[in-house]
């Protein structure tokens, strides 16, 4: 099975793997997807 | 209940692009959004090996198959489908919730000339479409007219059902759509997508 691929629509990064853009603090938003907006 | 929307814009030939705003669209607090809302995005899948674009902040209809398509260089020949979405809910962080249900999708605005807009998304007689490589040609079961109005009740399933729900982080099935537009068209449109949950804390 191939490997997905997960691009973050807000900065553009690109992970192998969903839990990577889930933690990833994205450069454009300044969130972590995979955690609860706590502004 | 919360209401999403995206704004559609259809510019030039059969060019739809969505513009994403989700935590204006939810209207809460930020105390409200700390204790009680989940997190919830957008995203798109592409190509064979399915590459996901999570948080999309547009979808352009158009003849490629991107979730970053520039709708003006590769629109649609009138008479011609555009490529089909493949567009789910993805809920990447319960927040103080405790479920995420009763998933209903629908558009409102007009399309440009005599085009139509189909999609998988119903209130009955609903079968979840499992991930294919989109196409511009016909689709089984996207064959549904997208609503125009609030459809009150859930047209967009949870693992196959309109009565499952999201208990922890995850995706809705996928919302198929595909624009087909009229021979005779010669303009684009912008109209909007609203996505439409219940969220119990």
């Amino acid at each position: 099975m191939a490997e997905q691929i997960h691009i973050c629509g807000q900065c553009e990064e690109q992970f192998n793997s969903e839990e990577g853009y889930l933690s990833h603090e994205c450069e454009a938003t300044g969130q972590i997807p995979g955690e609860p907006i706590s502004e | 209940m919360y209401n999403n929307q995206q704004a559609y814009h259809y510019n030039g030939l059969f060019d739809m692009k969505t513009v994403l705003s989700l935590q204006n669209c939810l209207k809460l607090t930020p105390i409200d959004r700390h204790y009680y809302a989940a997190t919830v995005e957008i995203c798109e899948s592409n190509g064979v090996g399915e590459t996901v674009t999570h948080n999309i902040t547009d979808s352009d209809m158009s003849t490629e198959d991107s979730a970053t398509t520039d709708p003006v260089a590769n629109s649609i020949t009138p008479g011609n489908r555009s490529m089909a979405k493949y567009q789910r809910l993805h809920v990447t962080a319960m927040g103080g919730s405790s479920k995420v249900l009763n998933i209903q999708v629908w558009r409102t605005g007009a399309l440009g000339g005599a085009a139509t807009h189909v999609t998988n998304a119903r209130t009955s007689g609903y079968v979840q479409k499992s991930y294919a490589q989109p196409v511009t040609s016909s689709i089984t079961n996207v064959d549904q007219a997208m609503p125009t109005s609030d459809p009150a009740a859930a047209n967009l399933g949870i693992s196959g059902s309109l009565t499952n729900e999201l208990l922890a982080t995850g995706y809705t099935d996928y919302l198929v759509h595909q624009l087909i537009t009229n021979g005779a068209d010669t303009a684009g449109s912008t109209s909007t997508m609203n996505y439409q949950y219940d969220e119990i804390a």
